[in-house]
């Protein structure tokens, strides 16, 4: 009799044990294709770091419950050192070593092109930060990117700057050679072009390039009544306009690409990087254009790493929580499941605001991440918000009139 | 029709400016070929610490910027000192020995600066503020310091070859090492201090970029290429050579970069020194 209640009780235990999916957990690797070292380490680590925390965070509640099986997530990150053979085979040592089947960290142009050779055929899901209008298309529909790019922010970053100051009627753009480069500053022309200001010069430059006298040369020759740095990398845009300040150059300036005003200022120094607008940049901290929710976690992160956190990588946490929820509402691992679901119960809410995936009339599929835009200005050493924008692709979701909770 | 005087006085100032920091780069490697005969594949990254001491020295601890250079002069080519008597003294005039030990150190040079100061390029602030003027052109003061300070330290360079017991005993190694022995010249010492010397010149010429780019621990590697093209284009071994090398390629640069995209300008660098090196290979000013 004891030994028939033992048995019995034993069952129960297993089959309760295999319903609420505690006894049997599996491992989802995720993948994170990243510079880590070298010029574009700063977008890199942002990235890697969003999704370890975005990870921990889910793995504490249990994991991810899909079908009854518990998933405990592990991030699986490799440097590509800004190299786009490397990050070629470090695509293919994710996808067929780690068994990976979402890469949801990926940066620098060239070398995300050179990822998607390897994610694309194996059916992948690929989110980035590069810009790059080649990178999403119908035929790659597991592509995705989790932060705006230029063709998202530039219009707004434009809007903002020709208010302030109406004078402008004449752009020079110049970046890196590479997709992020050529996309940032193509946006720029044509949002600048919305606005009447004419492209007087546009330049593009060797990542290892330090010496700017020549191309600066050739650049204030035409006048430009505004200079943009585009998608340069940061220690590079700053010697940019360090280097443009030293020439005689006192026009108005913006950077499309800064995530990192204080580093802006520390690197270019307080004369050159004044009144600079920045098209990546947000004070999380005025009240004005507040989301509570980032603001905590921003000190979360620069207690734990000691570091600011870029843009790039809080869009990668902000886009992480999208996919795994996403997972959980499609009760699915399969990429191409998920991605639906993460289109079709847009707008998500997150830490940045209402957040979609849109602009399908540039890419032909709503593959780039979007939320309220921000932009800043450098102003006596400080960054200071000098408006939002909304694009037109989130208005016609979230309305016109929103407006960041007081 | 543009102006172009300002644009082309540009040039020419800058021009100028970046062949003054070359060449302070370049004539270190090229002393160390011309007597020690070995390609210091290495020579780089003595320019990369010259940049990290201005970083702690100078942006950290506030020190006097002329000390600042005094200092990294005084270290690093101490420490060069010793890694030739230690390390490429085995490898004496034996190229391929000397480049695998040379791959190594730079390995090991770039890792250790990056364990001890981490992946983020260092800023290091302006040591000489201020623009001068001068019409429709202009320049920062710090440019300015750069050029001066190395004009003097290539006639002090220039004296010392050439007036000084351990500079004469240089040039006799370089001619002829075993007459020189022969003379009474250690030899050993000499090569050490060679070396060394051009290890702090290295130095030197990283403290004096470092407040105008930034300091990271790839900077000698990108630097390293300019250098040798400089060496090869001016031959091998030859100060003066490098002196005419330097102030070629800052000029096509400076040139050459304001009036065609870089890639043109990399063409035509390379496409010269190709044809230099069919004409002449020992270069415009090298030994025979």
């Amino acid at each position: 009799m004891r030994r028939q209640i033992s048995v019995m009780l034993f069952i129960v235990w297993l089959v309760g044990a295999i319903f609420v999916g505690n006894v049997f957990s599996e491992t989802l690797v995720i993948g994170a294709n990243v510079p880590l070292t070298g010029p574009a380490a700063q977008f890199g680590l942002g990235k890697m770091r969003a999704l370890e925390m975005r990870i921990e965070e889910y793995n504490a509640k249990g994991g991810l419950n899909i079908k009854g099986v518990n998933y405990k997530m592990k991030l699986v990150a490799y440097d590509h050192k800004t190299q786009p053979g490397e990050a070629a085979s470090v695509a293919k040592k994710l996808i067929y070593d780690d068994k990976t089947k979402f890469i949801l960290a990926g940066a620098v142009g060239a070398c995300c092109r050179a990822a998607e050779t390897a994610t694309i055929p194996n059916n992948v899901m690929f989110v980035f930060s590069c810009a790059g209008k080649e990178l999403l298309g119908p035929d790659k529909p597991l592509n995705f990117r989790d932060s705006m790019s230029s063709e998202e922010q530039c219009y707004a970053l434009m809007a903002i700057v020709k208010k302030a100051n109406p004078h402008i009627k004449t752009i020079a753009v110049l970046s890196s050679n590479d997709t992020t480069g050529w996309d940032s500053c193509k946006g720029l022309i044509r949002a600048a072009e919305k606005f009447g200001i004419k492209c007087v010069a546009e330049e593009y430059f060797e990542r290892d390039v330090t010496d700017f006298h020549p191309v600066l040369a050739r650049i204030l020759a035409k006048k430009p009544d505004l200079l943009d740095n585009a998608g340069t990398p940061l220690a590079t845009g700053c010697i940019v306009f360090k280097q443009a300040y030293e020439m005689g150059y006192r026009g108005v300036k913006s950077w499309l690409g800064c995530g990192m005003p204080q580093g802006l200022v520390n690197m270019a120094g307080p004369e050159a990087s004044e009144g600079t607008y920045l098209g990546s940049s947000w004070d999380y901290n005025d009240p004005k254009f507040n989301m509570r929710e980032l603001t905590e976690k921003l000190k979360v992160y620069k207690a734990r790493y000691g570091d600011e956190w870029d843009y790039t990588g809080i869009s990668t946490y902000a886009s992480a929580k999208i996919i795994f929820d996403s997972m959980i509402k499609a009760q699915s691992l399969d990429p191409h499941v998920i991605a639906q679901t993460m289109v079709e119960t847009q707008p998500h809410q997150t830490f940045l605001g209402p957040y979609i995936f849109g602009n399908e009339g540039y890419y032909g599929i709503k593959r780039a991440g979007m939320h309220p835009a921000v932009m800043g200005q450098i102003q006596k050493g400080k960054m200071v918000n000098a408006g939002f924008a909304i694009h037109p692709d989130l208005a016609k979701l979230i309305g016109e009139n929103w407006k960041f909770p007081q | 029709m543009e102006d172009l005087s300002p644009i082309i006085m540009t040039c020419i100032i800058n021009g100028l400016i970046t062949a003054m920091l070359y060449m302070l780069v370049a004539v270190g490697a090229s002393l160390v070929f011309g007597i020690l005969d070995i390609v210091n594949f290495a020579h780089g990254e003595f320019y990369m610490f010259g940049g990290f001491i201005a970083y702690v020295l100078f942006g950290q601890l506030h020190l006097n910027y002329f000390l600042t250079i005094g200092i990294a002069f005084l270290v690093v080519g101490t420490f060069g000192f010793f890694i030739e008597k230690f390390i490429f003294a085995r490898f004496r005039r034996m190229l391929l020995q000397s480049f695998i030990v040379c791959m190594g150190l730079i390995w090991i040079f770039r890792e250790s600066m990056r364990f001890i100061f981490g992946i983020w390029d260092k800023n290091v602030p302006v040591a000489f503020k201020g623009i001068i003027e001068i019409g429709k052109i202009s320049f920062s003061v710090e440019r300015l310091v750069i050029t001066i300070v190395g004009l003097v330290l290539i006639v002090v360079l220039y004296l010392f070859i050439d007036k000084t017991n351990q500079g004469r005993a240089m040039r006799a190694i370089a001619q002829n090492p075993e007459a020189a022995a022969l003379q009474g010249v250690d030899i050993s010492y000499i090569s050490s201090l060679a070396f060394g010397i051009g290890c702090g010149l290295a130095a030197i010429a990283g403290v004096l970029i470092a407040p105008l780019l930034y300091v990271s621990t790839g900077m000698g590697a990108t630097m390293i290429i300019t250098v040798f093209n400089i060496i090869i284009l001016g031959g091998l071994g030859s100060v003066s050579g490098c002196l005419l090398g330097s102030l070629i390629m800052g000029f096509v640069n400076s040139f050459g970069g304001t009036f065609f995209p870089q890639a043109v300008v990399n063409l035509i660098i390379y496409m010269s020194i190709f044809i230099l090196l069919v004409i002449r290979p020992r270069g415009l000013l090298g030994h025979a």
